[in-house]
């Protein structure tokens, strides 16, 4: 639906007001009093006031300013079609008319009224009687009335908003018709009821079936406790009972009789007592002679006994020491033998030891001797080829003196310039002219010389040729001057190498390179014959004289030994080279050492038996007085046992005798020590003491034992008293409430959750479909503030089915608003955001079109938000909705509307 | 020839607390006083001379007195002489049953025939030697029979068979393993060590605790409970029996097996994979209690889970089962969770977006859930059987 054209006449103070509106933004001015809100009260009037309606509504049109009635005409685009209306609003006689366009039919009456209403949406246009109530809801979502512009839209409730419409269209735009329905509702209802009947909003509901059940959970469990309790207490009783049964049979069945015992004893025994003690002091009477006896006669055994030993131990000594002096002088002698025979052994080795010196000294010697004279006889030969060598080294020295000095290098030379002169010659002869003489009848000359028939020279400088006498010719080979030249040089050359034979005194290379390799093999032998100094000689001969020295020495010390040297001779030849003398000196030395080993062992030896002999003769003489002590000992016993036995009979006799003294004395001592025995029993001489110190024993123990006696009666009263209530049933009893107790909590706990999770997901699933209804609003209302805030949801709407939209919060920063708590600036602009968002819903069953006004709908925007609320608008008529705005202040939206109207102007 | 019965672990007195109806509790500990009298029956018929107990005839030290009662009426009843030891449930310290005024008093009256032995020492009867073994304390940690290590065989009768009356576990088989039971009570530590006895110098080792029939050695039996009181423990486990033992001294016993009990205890696994499996239920039940009333008891150990409806006859088919057998134990949890139809009439509510959408997100949940046996997945599917219920109440 869009408005086109609209007239106003006598309407307050507009008696006759025409203007067009432009499909998208209409801007209207007009200062205060200029009758803004007059024109949009008339326009709404029309549209939703029946004409034929009475009251405040319609008197607030009339003019005072001019006469007649007041007539709105109002043009507009609807259903496809274009419409006049006109509505004189006279009271009941009030008018009305629509005109089709299309069809040019015109409707007048109740009739036009329905059509209107169907026109612009609603049920019906308002009579007089709902004019108060109904009248100012009509398009309130979409028509701002002046000072209207911050009231929260939604709080109006449903009917000022269009809720029906709008929800069918957002059913449309969201698909399926989805909303819950009445059973929905009475099932969540059942839910929220089955809750309530266990719980307040504050927890568990007192008396409820759960709390019931909790607490019989709590009951049971404390009744298990109790009677675990009260089974502990039983079986503590049921110990306690055993323990003073056992004490109480400790004391009764051995302490007290034991007591009693001693107590009869002792009252018994005092006579019984002293009685005692005279047997005991006879007794041990008795006893002392009987000791005494018996000791003496122990004591006399054991010296009968220790006689008895020491002599047969004497005199099995003797026996041995007489059987050893039996063989002593025949031992005596055989050591004495030994000792002579070791001494003679002693000296042969002695003798022959010292002829082995000798003649070790001997070869030595001839070792010596024979060394040194080897050593001559190298040293002469030495000397010998010495002096050769010396010899041919002078030879040599005066044959290299006698060939001229010449190197390798002179020769070379040499023949450079050999080289150097023949080429010049060569270079020569190719220049010269060559003269034949073949024949001749004359004579014929070159130079002033005859040649002979046959005769040919080569000619390199200019000569003259001479045929006989009167022909003389100058003949000048090729090369002119340069022959000259050559000329000079080949003599040149040839003299330069003929001195220098002459400095090398040779005559020919040839000779030179003889002379030359002469001298360098006397070279090399001269330097292979090594040079030996004549210091060395001179040492040689030193040595020489030494080892004659040497030799001489030795004579006289030979000379000294020839005795011996005699008789070895005699045994075997004697050697002469000093090897065989080496051998032979290394034989006698060892043999040498043999011997002297021998020897020396010989003298170990004899002394050794030296010892033996005066070890032997010491020993033996020891013996025979340790013999001579050892039979005086032996009769000295003797002659003691005999005294002894003498004195008290045969020892078989005396032990007889002490074995029956050892019995009467053990019986004597046994008596005695069963009457002491009998004595201690009947207690310590004081037995008045003793017995009031039991006696007090004694009450001390029954005191104890009635004590455990009352200790026991209370232990069995507490074992029989909880017995009777059979502890143990009543813990299974209990454990069996428990169990079931458990069991019923469990249930209806898990019930009780059941239908807790059932609550949540009917919440859920309500919230989830409030939010098909409210979100699209909610995105739309972004879409138009979108600029205010940054990304994220700008605003947010409840649903519900019965009470519509509501709850509208705008996000500021980081936190949703309520409407409530918003700016009054934020209020409008949120306000008309909410409008233009429904419309554009709605606009779908309005030919995609809806008229909103806004009367000074931003009076509390500052100037900064105007453009905000202009990107609004203009968002808004872009998609396809028409704006008219009213303001006193029409220069802030200064060319931004399509048309722009003055009012008062 | 001695000719005995050896029985155990008659728990008298043993409460039955786990059982709610008090009627089915007062059967089942009827049922444990009339076996007393089947154990007398057996006695007669076989001509026994003596009866030996080996320990733990009442369920605790302190049986109510009504329970001490009922057990010297019957135990008089049987006329030969009941040798009687205490065992870990009803030991003999100092306070318990044993010691208490009213149980010598009326012993005396009405089972004169009733041998207490509290003292570890021979006790000759006409017919045989029995060595008593008694637990004198609440958790004795020795081998009760350690005394008879020290013992003077010399000094006993030669002619007579020699009986050893004990109550523990035994090395190399510890018998009170309940592990499979909860409502067992916590093992004790008396352990036997029979090869620490001298086997030429016993006939007969009469053993209690353990509540099946069991022999451990040649000559070491467990008789077992005469009346089941536990539900079974495995594949292996004959319970409800006395042994009819005869002796003679150096001879190897002879063992029969006399039954006695009347009560059945079934232990059943159940896995329910789909609504088909509750006939497949009812079936196997029926098979094990067929054509008794009261006289049986059930743990079943359920898991899996039924529809909402297959459900709902579980839950009836259960509170039957309740009121026929002595008593019905579920161990586990049989889930329920809408099948595909249930979850279709939720979440294909075209109508009811909310109810739809509701049962979908619990779906998810649970479809996300990697442990459909955590709590979270069972709220979630409580969640889901309770909107169902709102929903088409």
């Amino acid at each position: 639906m869009r408005l086109l054209h609209c007239q106003l006449q006598n309407v307050r103070l507009h008696g006759d007001l025409s203007l067009d509106f432009s499909p998208r933004i209409t801007l209207i001015g007009g200062a205060n009093e200029s009758g803004k809100s007059t024109l949009v009260e008339a326009l709404h009037r029309a549209l939703f006031l029946k004409a034929s309606a009475t009251g405040a509504p319609v008197e607030a049109l009339q003019s005072r300013l001019h006469l007649g009635q007041p007539v709105v005409s109002l043009a507009f685009e609807a259903k496809g079609d274009t419409w006049t209306l006109r509505k004189r609003f006279s009271g009941t006689s009030g008018q009305v008319s629509l005109l089709s366009e299309a069809s040019g039919q015109q409707l007048s009456g109740p009739v036009a009224e329905e059509v209107l209403a169907e026109l612009v949406g609603v049920k019906e246009t308002v009579g007089s009687k709902q004019a108060t109530t109904i009248l100012p809801t009509r398009w309130a979502h979409l028509w701002v009335m002046q000072g209207a512009a911050g009231d929260n839209l939604l709080e109006a409730g449903k009917a000022s908003y269009d809720f029906d419409a709008l929800l069918a269209q957002l059913e449309q735009s969201g698909g399926a018709v989805v909303q819950q329905s009445a059973h929905d509702q009475r099932v969540a209802q059942r839910v929220d009821t089955a809750l309530e009947e266990n719980f307040t909003t504050r927890g568990v509901k007192k008396n409820s079936p759960l709390w019931q059940r909790q607490e019989e959970l709590e009951n049971a469990e404390l009744a298990m406790n109790q009677a675990l309790a009260r089974l502990a207490d039983y079986e503590d009783a049921s110990a306690e009972l055993a323990e003073i049964g056992e004490q109480l049979e400790q004391l009764q069945g051995r302490d007290l009789p034991a007591l009693e015992e001693r107590r009869r004893l002792i009252s018994q025994g005092a006579e019984a007592s002293s009685r005692l003690e005279a047997a005991v002091q006879l007794a041990a009477q008795a006893l002392e002679p009987l000791r005494l006896r018996h000791e003496t006669a122990q004591n006399q055994l054991q010296q009968f006994d220790a006689l008895a030993t020491e002599l047969s131990e004497r005199e099995q000594q003797l026996q041995q020491l007489q059987g050893s002096q039996q063989g002593a002088d025949a031992r005596e002698l055989a050591l004495a033998t030994t000792l002579e025979e070791r001494r003679t052994s002693r000296a042969a080795l002695a003798s022959q030891k010292l002829t082995l010196e000798q003649r070790h000294q001997l070869v030595q010697l001839l070792l010596e001797h024979a060394r040194t004279q080897e050593a001559q006889q190298r040293l002469a030969k030495e000397l010998e080829q010495l002096q050769q060598g010396h010899a041919r080294r002078r030879e040599l020295e005066q044959q290299l003196a006698a060939l001229p000095p010449l190197s390798r290098a002179d020769v070379q030379q040499l023949r450079d310039l050999q080289q150097q002169s023949r080429d010049a010659r060569t270079r020569q002869q190719a220049m010269a002219a060559g003269v034949r003489l073949l024949r001749s009848d004359q004579p014929v000359r070159i130079n002033g010389e005859l040649l002979q028939s046959g005769d040919q020279h080569q000619l390199s400088s200019t000569f003259e040729l001479q045929v006989g006498e009167g022909v003389a010719l100058e003949i000048t080979p090729g090369g002119g001057k340069a022959l000259g030249d050559l000329e000079s040089a080949c003599i040149a050359a040839e003299q330069s190498f003929d001195e220098r034979l002459s400095e090398l005194a040779v005559n020919s290379v040839e000779a030179a390179e003889q002379a030359a390799d002469q001298r360098s093999t006397l070279e090399q032998q001269l330097s292979a014959q090594a040079a030996t100094p004549l210091s060395d000689l001179q040492a040689l001969e030193l040595d020489q004289d030494n080892l004659a020295q040497q030799l001489s020495q030795l004579e006289p010390q030979l000379d000294a030994l020839r005795e011996c040297r005699q008789l070895l001779e005699q045994e075997q030849a004697l050697p002469i080279g000093a090897a065989e003398l080496q051998t032979l000196h290394q034989q006698l030395s060892q043999t040498l050492s043999h011997t002297t080993a021998a020897y020396r062992q010989a003298e170990v030896d004899l002394d050794a038996a030296q010892a033996a002999l005066q070890e032997f003769q010491q020993a033996r003489l020891s013996e025979t007085s340790q013999l001579q002590i050892l039979q005086a000992e032996c009769s000295d016993r003797r002659s003691r046992l005999e005294a002894l036995q003498q004195s008290h009979g045969s020892r078989d006799g005396l032990a007889a005798q002490l074995t029956t003294l050892a019995l009467e004395r053990q019986q004597a001592e046994g008596e005695l020590q069963r009457l002491q025995t009998e004595r201690a029993a009947l207690g310590s001489g004081d037995n008045e003491q003793e017995l009031s110190a039991l006696q007090e024993q004694l009450e001390a123990l029954q005191r104890q034992i009635e004590q455990l006696i009352d200790q026991r009666g209370a232990a069995k009263q507490r074992c029989d008293s909880i017995s009777n209530e059979d502890p143990y049933a009543a813990a299974e009893q209990a454990r069996a409430l428990l169990e079931a107790a458990h069991g019923d909590h469990k249930s209806l706990k898990r019930l009780t959750e059941a239908h807790k999770l059932l609550q949540q997901l009917f919440l859920e699933a309500q919230a989830d479909l409030s939010s098909r209804y409210s979100e699209p609003l909610a995105q739309a209302i972004g879409s138009y503030l979108g600029p205010l805030i940054s990304d994220g949801p700008v605003a947010q709407l409840n649903y519900d089915q019965s009470k519509g939209f509501g709850g509208l919060r705008l996000r500021r920063g980081q936190e949703f608003y309520a409407f409530e708590q918003l700016s009054g600036g934020m209020r409008e602009q949120l306000a008309a955001a909410l409008r233009l968002s429904m419309a554009d819903v709605l606009k779908g069953s309005h030919d995609g079109c809806l008229p909103l006004v806004f009367d000074d709908a931003f009076t509390n925007s500052d100037p900064e938000r105007v453009d905000l609320v202009k990107g609004m608008l203009g968002t808004a008529v872009d998609r396809g909705l028409q704006v008219i705005l009213l303001t006193c202040d029409p220069a802030a939206y200064g060319g931004f509307a399509d048309q722009v109207v003055e009012l008062g102007s | 020839m001695t000719r005995l019965i050896h029985t155990a672990d008659w728990q008298i007195g043993k409460s039955y607390r786990q059982v709610g109806d008090e009627q089915k509790r007062f059967r089942l500990q009827q049922e444990r006083l009339s076996a007393i009298g089947r154990i007398r029956d057996a006695a007669r018929i076989q001509a026994a001379q003596f009866v030996v107990v080996a320990g733990d005839l009442f369920d605790s030290p302190t049986p109510p007195t009504t329970a001490v009662l009922e057990v010297l009426e019957a135990i008089g009843e049987m006329e030969i002489p009941v040798l009687v030891i205490p065992g870990n449930h009803d030991h003999g310290a100092p306070g318990t049953v044993w010691h208490r005024d009213d149980f010598q008093r009326h012993q005396r009256q009405m089972a004169p025939n009733l041998q207490l032995l509290l003292e570890r020492q021979p006790v000759e009867l006409e017919q045989a030697v029995v060595l008593p073994c008694p637990l004198l304390r609440n958790q004795d940690s020795a081998d009760p029979t350690l005394w008879l290590r020290g013992l003077d065989w010399s000094a006993l009768p030669q002619q007579k068979p020699r009986l050893v009356l004990a109550h523990g576990g035994v090395h190399g088989f510890s018998g009170r393993d309940y592990s499979i039971d909860e409502e067992a009570q916590a093992g004790a530590n008396n352990l036997i060590d029979l090869d620490a006895l001298p086997a030429r110098e016993i006939d007969y080792i009469a053993l209690g605790d353990w509540h099946n029939l069991k022999q451990v050695s040649e000559c070491a039996w467990y008789s077992g409970t005469p009346e089941p009181d536990q539900f079974d423990q495995g594949e292996d486990n004959q319970r409800g029996q006395v042994l009819q033992v005869e002796l003679e001294r150096s001879a190897a016993p002879q063992v029969q097996i006399v039954p006695t009990g009347r009560i059945r205890w079934h232990n059943i696994r159940f896995r329910f994979n789909s609504d088909a499996d509750l006939d497949r239920f009812e079936r196997q039940v029926e098979e094990l209690t067929a054509g008794r009333v009261a006289r049986d008891l059930l743990r079943v150990e359920v898991s899996g889970s039924l529809s909402l409806a297959g459900h709902q006859r579980y839950d009836q088919l259960v509170s039957d089962l309740e009121n026929r057998l002595l008593r019905l134990r579920l161990k586990g949890e049989c889930q329920q969770a809408p099948e595909a139809a249930e979850l279709e009439q939720l979440t294909g509510r075209v109508e009811d977006p909310l109810i739809a959408r509701v049962a979908e997100q619990l779906q998810h949940r649970l479809q996300r859930d990697d442990d459909p046996e955590s709590e979270q997945a069972a709220i979630a599917r409580a969640a889901l059987c309770e909107l169902f219920r709102f929903t088409t109440r």
